[in-house]
Order: C-alpha cells, then sequence, then structure tokens
C-alpha cells in the first residue's frame, strides 16, 4: 500500500486555511483600505511590499481584497460542476433514450472548445459574476461526468449488484444505499480538481478581460496590470503576485485531494 | 413439486444453451445437475433467480407460476429462491461492513424492527452457520473465503428459501472446509423446510450429497439413475 | 467499428449543435437580430440602412428560410459576411489561420513527444530521486495558467535578459523570402512556442508517467521480469503497445488545449493570429466573425479527435484481428 500523503494534506489545507481566511477578512492582513491613494506605480518597499499600481492603490491589499472573488467564482461554478456532472453522469448510465441522449450530450460536450465557446459566450451575454459562474459551470461539468460514468459502470459490474437485486432490493435502494456511497470517494476528489480547472478558466477569462470588473479577482488585477502599462514601470510585482497566488492556490486544492484519492484506491485493493 | 420446469428453453444471446427441458425438485430433495464447464448450467441458476429469461417454457415454484417467456420474473414469489454463488465475495458489497448488510437486508424485509433487533438476529444467524458476532464490523476484504461463503449463505437462508441454490458453491473452498459447508447446508434446510439444487461439474460430489441427479448434455436435462 | 461509427456520429451531432448555437444565439437573445448579426445598434443607423442590413440578412423571411441561407454560407464556404470589416468571414479566418498554426502544430508535436519520453523515462525509474523532481516540477507547473507564464517570461526573457522579441512575428525592416526572414521568424516563434509547450507539457507528462508506471506495476510484467525477460523486451512488448493508445488520444486532445492556449499567447505576444481576431471581434461586437471563428475551431477539434480515434482503432490489435470492437 502506498504511503498516506501527510505532509501533502497539511501542506494544502494550510494554504487553504490562509486563502480562506484572505477571503473573509481580507482586513486582517493589511491596515490600508482598498481606495486609500498613494503615488502612483511605486516600487516594492517596506510600506508597500508589492508597490502600487496605477491608481495609487496599495497591490498588496488589492491582492488580499481579490481572493474573495476568485475563490467565490471557483467554487460556485464547480459546485454547480459537480451537481451537473454528477447527475448527467448517472443518467447517461441508464437504458434506452434517456441513458444514449445524456451519453451523447457527454461525448458532444467533449468535443467542443472550451476557452473558445466561453469567449463567444460571455461576449454575447456579457460579462457578469453570475455569467460566468454560469458559463464555467456549463462547460466544465465534462470531466466530473465521465468519471461518474465510468464508475457507475464499474460498480455495476460487480457480481455483488446482481446479487442485491435477487435478493429483493428495489433499483432506487440499490442506487442510494451501494452506488452513491461508492461513488462519494470519486466525487470529493474531482470536485476538488474540478474547483482548480474552473479557477484557471476564471482566471483566464479575467485576463482576457471577459471577467467582471466590478469584481477584480486575479485574474482581472493581472489584466489591469498588463493593460496599463506593468511592463514599461518594471512592476513586476504587480504583474506576477496575483499569479503567484493562482498558482498557491491550485497546489493546495491538488494536495487536499490527493489525500482522497489515495483512500479510495486503498480500500479497493 | 416444490419446482417444476416445463419445456424450458434457454439462450445466451445467440449461443442456445437449453433446449425444451423439463426436471423439477420435490419437497425435501437434494437434486443435482451436473455437466461440463461453460455449458450453462450458471445460466440456468441465473434464470431461476430472476436475472435472466427463458426463450419460452414455463417455471413453477409451489404450483404457482413463477417465470415463463411471456410472464416476467415475480419477485415477491422468487426470494423463495436463493443462490450461493462460486465466488464467496461476490454476493458482498466490497464497501459495507456485514453487520452492516445484514442489518440493511433484515430491516427492508421486515425480518426485524429496530436495529438492535437487527443485530441481534444477525448474532443468531452466524451462530448458525458456525461464525463469531465479531466478524459483524469486519469488511468483506477482512474475512477468509470460507467465512465469506458462509456468510452468503447465512444470508440466504434469512429467508427461509424454498430452494436453495448452491452454483459450484464449494469449488473455491479447501476439503475440510467443503466439508463444513455442506453439512451447514443440509442441516438449515433440515430445519427449515425446503429443498436444494447442487449445480456441479463435480460427479463424486453430486453422486454422494443428491437424491436424484440430471446431467446436463447437450442443451438436455437428463435424469440419471444413481 | 462500431466504436468508430459512435465518434463519426458525435462529431457530426457537435457540429450540428455548434451550428445550431450560432444560428439560434442572436435570434434568442433579448435585443435586435440586426444589431447581433451586423454589429451596429439600431441607433447608429438611418432607417434605409437598417432595412437594407434587414433584407440582406433574410430576417424578413420566415426562421426555415433563415435557416437555409446560413447554412449555404456555411456550405459554400463563405461562413458568413463581417459588416464590421467588409469582407467575408472565411477571407478573415484564412488569413490569420496559417499564423496561429505555425505556433499550434509545433507545441503540439513538442509537448506530446516530449510528455511520452521524458514520462516514459521517469516511469522505468519511478521512485527515483529524478522521477520525483521531475513529477514535483510538473505538478507545479501544471497549477500554473497559461497567462502566466507567458508573462513570467517576457519578464524573464524579454526585459530582464532583453533575449527574445515579444511581439509581433517579424521585426521591421527585415525583407520577406530571405534566410535572414526565416531566422528572424523563428526567434520571434521561439518564446510563443515555448511558453505554449512549458503551459501544455505537465499534464502530457503526468499522464504518460502515470500510465505507464501503472502498467509496469502489474503483475503480468513482474512476472514477465521474474522471468529474465530484459528491460527492452519489457518495454517493447508491454509497455509500449499499451501505451499507445492513451498517447495518441491524448495528442487528439491536445491540439484541443493548444488551440485554447494559443488564443493566451497570441493575445500577449501580439501574434496577428485566429485568436487575436477573436478578441478584436469581440470588442469590436462583430457577431458573424465570432461565430465563423467558433465554427472553425470546432472544426479543427472535431478533425484532429476523429484522426486520433481512427489511427487508435487502427493500432489496436485485437481490433485488427477482426474480433468485435
Amino acid at each position: 500500500m502506498k504511503k498516506k500523503p501527510y505532509f501533502a494534506l497539511v501542506l494544502g489545507l494550510a494554504l487553504l486555511l490562509l486563502f480562506t481566511l484572505m477571503s473573509a477578512a481580507p482586513g486582517l492582513f493589511t491596515d490600508y483600505g482598498l481606495k486609500d491613494m498613494f503615488p502612483q506605480w511605486l516600487r516594492p518597499s517596506a510600506e508597500h511590499p508589492l508597490g502600487t499600481n496605477a491608481m495609487g492603490y496599495d497591490v498588496a491589499t488589492e491582492l488580499f481584497y481579490a481572493a474573495r472573488e476568485t475563490l467565490y467564482v471557483g467554487l460556485c461554478s464547480s459546485v454547480l460542476c459537480l451537481a451537473l456532472g454528477t447527475l448527467i453522469g448517472v443518467l447517461s448510465v441508464r437504458t434506452g433514450v434517456v441513458g444514449a441522449f445524456f451519453n451523447a450530450l457527454i461525448n458532444i460536450f467533449v468535443l467542443l472548445p472550451r476557452l473558445i465557446c466561453l469567449i463567444v459566450l460571455s461576449g454575447f451575454l456579457g460579462a457578469s459574476r453570475q455569467n460566468l459562474i454560469a458559463l464555467i459551470s456549463l462547460f466544465n461539468w465534462v470531466g466530473i461526468a465521465r468519471n461518474v460514468r465510468a464508475k457507475v459502470l464499474h460498480i455495476h459490474e460487480q457480481p455483488f449488484m446482481e446479487a442485491l437485486r435477487i435478493q429483493g432490493f428495489s433499483r432506487l435502494h440499490i442506487a442510494l444505499c451501494h452506488v452513491l456511497p461508492n461513488l462519494s470517494d470519486v466525487l470529493l476528489s474531482r470536485f476538488l480538481l474540478g474547483v482548480n480547472s474552473c479557477i484557471m478558466l476564471e482566471s483566464t477569462l479575467s485576463f482576457l478581460g471577459f471577467g467582471d470588473l466590478y469584481h477584480p479577482s486575479w485574474g482581472t488585477m493581472i489584466n489591469f496590470a498588463y493593460k496599463r502599462g506593468a511592463f514599461l514601470r518594471q512592476a513586476y510585482a504587480y504583474l506576477l503576485s496575483p499569479g503567484l497566488c493562482i498558482v498557491l492556490l491550485s497546489l493546495s486544492f491538488y494536495f487536499v485531494s490527493l489525500w482522497f484519492e489515495d483512500r479510495q484506491n486503498s480500500i479497493e485493493e | 413439486m416444490l419446482l417444476r420446469a416445463e419445456k424450458l428453453s434457454l439462450a445466451h444471446g445467440q449461443k442456445e444453451i437449453l433446449n425444451n427441458a423439463d426436471f423439477f425438485v420435490d419437497e425435501g430433495e437434494i437434486v443435482g445437475i451436473y455437466g461440463r464447464s461453460g455449458c450453462g448450467k450458471s445460466t440456468l441458476a441465473r434464470l431461476l433467480c430472476g436475472v435472466h429469461a427463458p426463450k419460452s417454457g414455463e417455471v413453477y415454484l409451489d404450483g404457482e407460476l413463477l417465470v415463463s417467456a411471456d410472464r416476467a420474473y415475480q419477485r415477491k414469489k422468487g426470494l423463495g429462491i436463493q443462490p450461493v454463488y462460486q465466488q464467496p465475495y461476490s454476493s458482498l458489497d466490497y464497501k459495507q461492513k456485514i453487520g452492516a448488510g445484514f442489518t440493511e437486508l433484515l430491516r427492508y424485509h421486515g425480518f426485524a424492527g429496530s436495529k438492535a433487533e437487527a443485530e441481534n438476529m444477525s448474532a443468531e444467524l452466524l451462530e448458525r452457520v458456525g461464525l463469531e458476532p465479531n466478524i459483524l464490523s469486519h469488511r468483506p476484504h477482512q474475512i477468509s473465503g470460507g467465512e465469506a461463503q458462509r456468510i452468503a449463505l447465512a444470508r440466504a437462508l434469512v429467508f427461509h428459501p424454498r430452494l436453495l441454490i448452491l452454483d459450484e458453491a464449494t469449488s473455491m473452498l479447501d476439503v475440510s472446509t467443503q466439508a463444513n459447508v455442506l453439512a451447514l447446508v443440509k442441516r438449515a434446510m433440515k430445519e427449515n423446510g425446503g429443498s436444494v439444487l447442487l449445480i456441479s461439474h463435480d460427479r463424486e460430489l453430486v453422486g454422494q450429497l443428491c437424491h436424484r441427479i440430471y446431467l446436463f448434455e447437450n442443451h438436455e436435462l437428463k435424469e440419471k439413475r444413481q | 467499428m462500431k466504436q468508430y461509427r459512435r465518434s463519426i456520429l458525435s462529431a457530426l451531432l457537435c457540429f450540428f449543435v455548434v451550428i445550431a448555437l450560432n444560428f439560434l444565439l442572436p435570434r434568442l437573445l433579448p435585443g435586435d437580430p440586426v444589431a447581433y448579426l451586423t454589429g451596429f445598434a439600431e441607433e447608429d443607423m438611418s432607417p434605409e440602412k437598417y432595412e437594407s442590413y434587414r433584407s440582406a440578412l433574410h430576417l424578413d423571411e420566415s426562421q426555415g428560410k433563415q435557416f437555409l441561407y446560413y447554412l449555404r454560407s456555411l456550405a459554400d464556404g463563405t461562413l458568413g459576411y463581417s459588416y464590421k470589416k467588409e469582407a467575408v468571414v472565411s477571407a478573415l479566418i484564412g488569413e490569420k489561420l496559417g499564423y496561429t498554426l505555425q505556433i499550434t502544430l509545433p507545441a503540439v508535436l513538442l509537448a506530446t513527444v516530449l510528455g511520452l519520453f521524458w514520462g516514459l523515462d521517469c516511469a522505468y525509474k519511478r521512485g527515483s530521486v529524478g522521477d520525483k523532481l521531475s513529477s514535483a516540477l510538473n505538478i507545479v507547473g501544471n497549477a500554473v495558467p497559461t497567462f502566466v507564464l507567458a508573462l513570467a517570461f517576457i519578464v524573464v526573457f524579454c526585459f530582464k535578459k532583453r533575449l527574445f522579441p515579444y511581439t509581433g512575428l517579424n521585426s521591421d525592416g527585415v525583407t520577406p523570402g530571405t534566410a535572414a526572414y526565416v531566422l528572424d521568424r523563428l526567434k520571434h516563434l521561439f518564446l510563443p512556442v515555448t511558453t505554449l509547450v512549458a503551459a501544455t507539457l505537465p499534464s502530457r507528462f503526468l499522464l504518460m508517467r502515470n500510465t505507464a508506471a501503472g502498467i509496469l506495476d502489474e503483475k503480468y510484467v513482474l512476472y514477465a521480469r521474474e522471468r529474465g525477460l530484459s528491460k527492452r523486451k519489457i518495454k517493447r512488448a508491454y509497455v509500449l503497445p499499451n501505451i499507445a493508445q492513451p498517447f495518441i488520444t491524448m495528442v487528439g486532445m491536445s491540439v484541443s488545449t493548444c488551440v485554447g492556449g494559443s488564443l493566451v499567447i497570441e493575445n500577449i505576444f501580439s501574434i496577428p493570429g485566429m485568436g487575436r481576431l477573436l478578441t478584436d471581434a469581440i470588442y469590436s461586437l462583430d457577431y458573424p466573425l465570432m461565430q465563423g471563428i467558433l465554427f472553425v475551431t470546432t472544426a479543427m477539434m472535431v478533425l484532429a479527435i476523429i484522426l486520433s480515434d481512427t489511427v487508435c482503432i487502427l493500432v489496436d490489435p485485437k481490433r485488427r484481428a477482426g474480433g468485435r470492437a
């Protein structure tokens, strides 16, 4: 049996805790307000660890406040993804028209170019936080659905499923009490990985300018930095620190998901 | 007659398995069906349990129609027919504790009301098959093949089955465990009433235990003299 | 064979979904279809102009007829007309597609091939320091969004070190058709392609390494090794055949990730490819152009995946022997 990745779990949870704290109470991390004006484009210093931006706001403060926006969109869309993906994945296993339809749906969405569709649709529908969450969920559920489908098919092939029917249990009972619990491990680790891809999509869309400008996330911050000339002013901290935060947040979810994936495998051995 | 099959035809996809076969099992009998591996004995067992449908013909349990080509398997009646498989672990959900499985079974079918009642009954059932109650807190991968087979038997006996089908049920056990399990079966069915259908490729085993024997060969069931 | 037919069917359905989406969206959303299809707001136009647009877009005819006109525009290759740019959509895309491919194709090739060899190498040496470091590096790399990587590369290689240019495909003053031109082009392509490779390589590496490690951990490989089969024989007999299919599928999917990734890259490196065309189209609300690009991108991806599925089927010895799929 493989060793449990305790170190990764602890690290991941610690980072998650940090970011959750940052989202819930950004004021703890910084004394400045979001709109406190300072001279523009200051270099990083003791008073402004990351410098100030084009409008004269402290970059570090902006960073801490943007954590909330990034996490909010990331988590909301991944919860929707989970719900949508599980539903469609389970329905795609049914026999007959229902199963065929949802299976076809999965196969079609696999072929669609995700980022391009998102961009075109947000061009049509306008960029707001709600739209962003809805659109990202609409295109990110496929991975979960495929995993759920594969897992449910695997479970159905197990001999005990037939034995349960012979022992008189109804299909509904079997689905709720034997299929779903077996699914829970897959769902948990897939959910955590799903948060990652939702965060990536949100950041990329925001960077390209399709994010919600009134609720700037880390991606939006980088967009501002890029568009307003951070390169020319050599304000690299402003440009890259939100990126570092995105990386750390992704890694934290990934580390936590590792621990759940291991637990699932060890029981089946 | 406890079980009667008339002009039963079975097919698995394109492959023909049984053609117009007749057989019966009387009250209190142990009937054996033996034949080469792979000729379709298990498919016959699965038909009697309602997992497979007949191509034509009828099966009657205690005089009433159980299943036919036109009529779907009567699950409620069919609960009186319980199988024990070759693979000891195959009837158990590998994530579920043994005790939880029994409690679920007992409470779902109304054999027990509360959790405490179910746990008492489970301990009793285990005793009847010669197992200690501490097995209830284990999961399938933590118990041996012989123990698992006895649990499968205990689960089948919950229904006080009219017909217990042993489908190569002892093939994967060592000789002494085999003997134990078979003795348990005999005792349980004597207490219970009901009959046993023993399916095996082992001619000797079938000859030793059964009152009557059928040979499964060339898509036919022929009764053989003992 | 059944699976082959199924994947072609999915591809056709996918096309149909995109076509239907393209057709229905401007007509179902709140707002004037004329505005969506031309990009001009009603207030900005004189009544005669408005009427002329309406009839040119066949909006006064029945929905069924409109759909047929739309299908015809797809069939005859024009993919619609962009009123903002005053050119046929397919011509606009055709100009820029080449540049996108100059970045996408090398990136797909490099990322998949590198991923395969590096991943296999680490799988053979799994547990070693090299494997652990490689895996850790790629895990971190996988968590970095493409645009962050691009910006970081630019900061390091263009501003701090001034090694590479960071905009456009060619510098001014270099005449096309010369060797210097080609070299210049390569210099400009270096960073974009490298960034795209760096962005997509981690997931390819991890996939190949984990699949190969899974194969090598199987019992039958253990027995083979106990029987004394040389490492090379094991690789050839067990690992390569089993990894062929996942690899080919991975290549097919890589096309789609690289197409998405190149969108970001083209934006940052100011490459005049299809991705830039798309962002321009969105800023200027040029819906016909947007729809055309969506159609072309979907076509590319569907083609790539069908191709990779076909190769998979051809390569699978079980299927070639004539057995059931």
